[in-house]
């Protein structure tokens, strides 16, 4: 396929909706050529319309009007579904019918974003498999699936028995699909239990993968009583430097999901649902669509009425999104209900849309917490009326937001990140005046991040593997933190102990 | 639209008023009938009168219209009123029973479709149950339909229901070759809540 008919195509890709003026077409795509040389535009103009003219008498482009002095106008000519060009490379062009929504203004100056904007409808952002129960084929089937149909991360809890039993086989799959899909892949692990994944928890070090990832998951007292093969992973993981992620059970009992944009999770209350009535559920859905906002670009441009203002227009533009989401979820969601067989209703009795903060930093220019204490309350009162109305109308759906933060700069329009970094010499600072009252600022938060939030504490300097237990513990016992991580990534030099934020 | 802004007027003056479950104050009426003679003329007035409100997004016709004949389960929703009129625990109440019922008997009164699944929606746990419960259909001059509906917010609710009831109306007579008759709703409760009152009497002043 061509530099230029491959441009064309990408930027259908990413604006599937979207009527295209032919020199707006040539300035997108052959922007590295461009040149305001008139001799040299018109021979990009040319070769341009050569593609277009192609892709039009191939039917995948049709002019949809003629405007001034004979400017043609391009748009897709496909209504749903996909196209799929097979070629050298293989694009795959969807027409979502994706609405209008009423935060284009805030998204064209970049100050809000929709997550992975060719997909925001047909795909969900993250799903979570329990894997209780489950043949490894049938497992490996529905973890196919299941990358296929999101656009960040799918979860999975309870898969220790294959751990056990299929260690390499699975291990080898995990990593496979995670790759050849380019999506997370976020295990949980019960702490309880990890005295006999041992052989697993090895073969996952020797291959690490970064689009694999696993969260011990258990009580401080459960990491007390597994420390003798925990000091061993500790040692495994700072030698090859992976993240160790840790959830605290006993301050929230919902898994933790790690995605590319951040984390996801369910509300304690929903998770109790989950369990009492659909535990026997092999796949629900995480998270549907997630808009995020570049909070600090934001406040540089605009002010706290507008931020209010934007927050309830984003709430509406997803439920605009779910609208069609559900419209045709038969359509873009169908392979999941032969797993959840005679309970397919169930697949969203647990999902969440999300909102994302990101570049936040709550001790500058204006304060963020309060601003969330007042501006969540609106957001989560339009969710419920919309709720209520579906409902008079025969229609029960759910329609949740959730708050988190976004944990990595995943698109180049988003500002660069300015947030504190707090180094501590040994575990006393731990407890240090600064640290703690950072921690306290973030267990506050957390207050309002209901859809999960991170902490992460980077390990630093020649330490013991029981020094990080016991930090571990200390931390687990001392904050309200339910999920956090240790990264080991930046072990360097003579420096004691070195924690950031 | 007259029957609606005289079922709301009739809701707030006589209602009485009550805090249900969830803390929200509401009216109500019991028993209450409401026949619309023609309903073939201006059956989505309703909606569009809420949707200029411009205060809610509400559901739009397709989706309304969809959920009334779609016949399988969708996964988006808890359950859909299609569902259980096409595939009521795999039967489907209206090819299955009502079109050989009314084709060889069309004064038959035992033209019932029922909604309520004991097995689901009779246990205490679970709230997402069906507000729409049985739909009789009966042939008199055109085909009438009369809808009973357990519990329903005449103000934002009805003009939905109405809509829908209309449009399994219009499918039945269609696949029976009858002509549309009158379409009745009979609520048991009938409710409107306060916080809704401002823009109910905008509607019932906007219809005097």
């Amino acid at each position: 396929m061509h530099g230029i008919e491959e441009g064309i195509l990408q930027l259908f890709k990413e604006n599937p909706e979207r009527e295209f003026k032919t020199t707006e077409i040539v300035e997108k795509v052959c922007s590295q050529n461009f040149s305001q040389d008139k001799l040299l535009k018109a021979q990009l103009h040319r070769k341009a319309l050569y593609y277009l003219n192609k892709l039009v008498d191939s039917e995948i482009l049709k002019v949809s009007k003629v405007i001034g002095k004979g400017e043609k106008c391009f748009s897709l000519t496909i209504q749903h579904g996909e196209i799929l060009l097979k070629g050298k490379k293989t694009i795959i062009i969807s027409n979502t019918g994706a609405p209008s929504t009423p935060i284009e203004g805030f998204e064209e100056s970049k100050l809000i974003l929709k997550y992975e904007i060719p997909t925001w409808i047909t795909k969900l952002n993250s799903v979570l498999i329990n894997a209780s129960g489950l043949k490894i084929k049938t497992f490996f089937t529905l973890l196919k699936e299941s990358v296929i149909s999101v656009n960040d991360s799918v979860g999975i809890i309870n898969l220790e028995n294959l751990m056990i039993e299929h260690s390499k086989d699975l291990l080898d799959k995990l990593i496979e699909l995670s790759l050849d899909y380019s999506k997370k892949i976020s295990v949980s692990i019960n702490i309880s239990k990890l005295h006999k994944i041992k052989e697993f928890l090895k073969l996952y070090v020797n291959s690490y993968n970064n689009n694999l990832l696993l969260v011990f998951e258990g009580s401080p007292s459960e990491l007390h009583s597994q420390s003798r093969v925990f000091l061993e992973i500790i040692d495994l993981f700072k030698e090859k430097k992976i993240k160790l992620n840790i959830k605290n059970s006993d301050i929230s009992k919902a898994p933790y999901i790690i995605g590319k944009i951040g984390s996801y999770t369910f509300n304690d209350k929903d998770w109790n649902v989950f369990l009492e009535k659909d535990s026997e559920l092999p796949l629900i859905s995480l998270s549907q669509s997630s808009i995020i906002v570049d909070v600090n670009k934001f406040f540089k441009e605009k002010n706290v009425s507008d931020f209010r203002e934007s927050l309830l227009k984003i709430a509406n533009s997803l439920l605009l999104g779910n609208i069609i989401q559900r419209k045709r979820s038969d359509e873009f969601f169908q392979q999941f209900d032969s797993f959840n067989k005679n309970k397919k209703n169930r697949l969203f009795s647990y999902s969440s849309n999300y909102i994302r903060f990101w570049n936040y930093d709550w001790e500058k220019n204006y304060d963020f917490v309060t601003l969330l204490n007042s501006c969540i309350p609106q957001v989560k009162e339009f969710c419920s009326n919309e709720e209520t109305i579906y409902k008079s109308c025969g229609m029960p759906i759910r329609f949740r937001i959730s708050f988190s933060s976004v944990s990595k700069r995943f698109d180049d329009n988003l500002s660069h990140r300015d947030y504190s970094k707090v180094e501590i010499k040994s575990i006393k600072d731990i407890e240090s005046v600064k640290i703690k009252k950072f921690l306290r600022t973030r267990e506050e938060l957390l207050d309002y991040f209901d859809g999960g939030d991170r902490v992460r504490f980077f390990r630093t300097g020649d330490f013991e593997n029981k020094d990080v237990l016991q930090e571990i513990i200390l931390i687990m016992n001392s904050y309200r933190l339910p999920y956090f991580c240790f990264d080991f990534t930046r072990m360097r030099g003579n420096t004691k102990l070195t924690h950031y934020f | 639209m007259e029957a609606w802004s005289t079922a709301l007027e009739l809701v707030l003056t006589e209602g009485v008023s009550f805090k249900d479950s969830e803390g929200r104050i509401c009216k109500e009426a019991m028993n209450l009938t409401i026949t619309v003679l023609n309903p073939s003329k201006d059956i989505r007035k309703p909606i569009e009168e809420l949707t200029k409100l411009k205060k809610w997004t509400y559901p739009d016709f397709e989706e309304l219209k969809n959920i009334m004949l779609q016949k399988s389960q969708s996964s988006s929703y808890e359950y859909t009123y299609g569902h259980r009129i096409f595939n009521f625990n795999l039967k489907d109440q209206i090819h299955d029973f009502l079109k050989p019922l009314l084709t060889s008997d069309p004064t038959s009164r035992r033209g019932f479709v029922s909604l309520w699944d004991p097995e689901k929606d009779s246990n205490i746990e679970n709230k997402n149950i069906p507000g729409l419960v049985g739909i009789y259909f009966k042939k008199n001059k055109g085909l009438d339909l009369t809808a009973f509906i357990r519990s329903n917010d005449i103000f934002v609710g009805w003009p939905a229901n109405i809509y829908q009831l209309y449009c399994i109306q219009e499918y039945v007579a269609k696949l029976l070759g009858f002509k549309i008759g009158k379409l009745t709703t009979f609520s048991t409760s009938a409710h409107v809540f306060e916080d809704n009152i401002n823009d109910i009497r905008r509607i019932i002043n906007r219809n005097l």
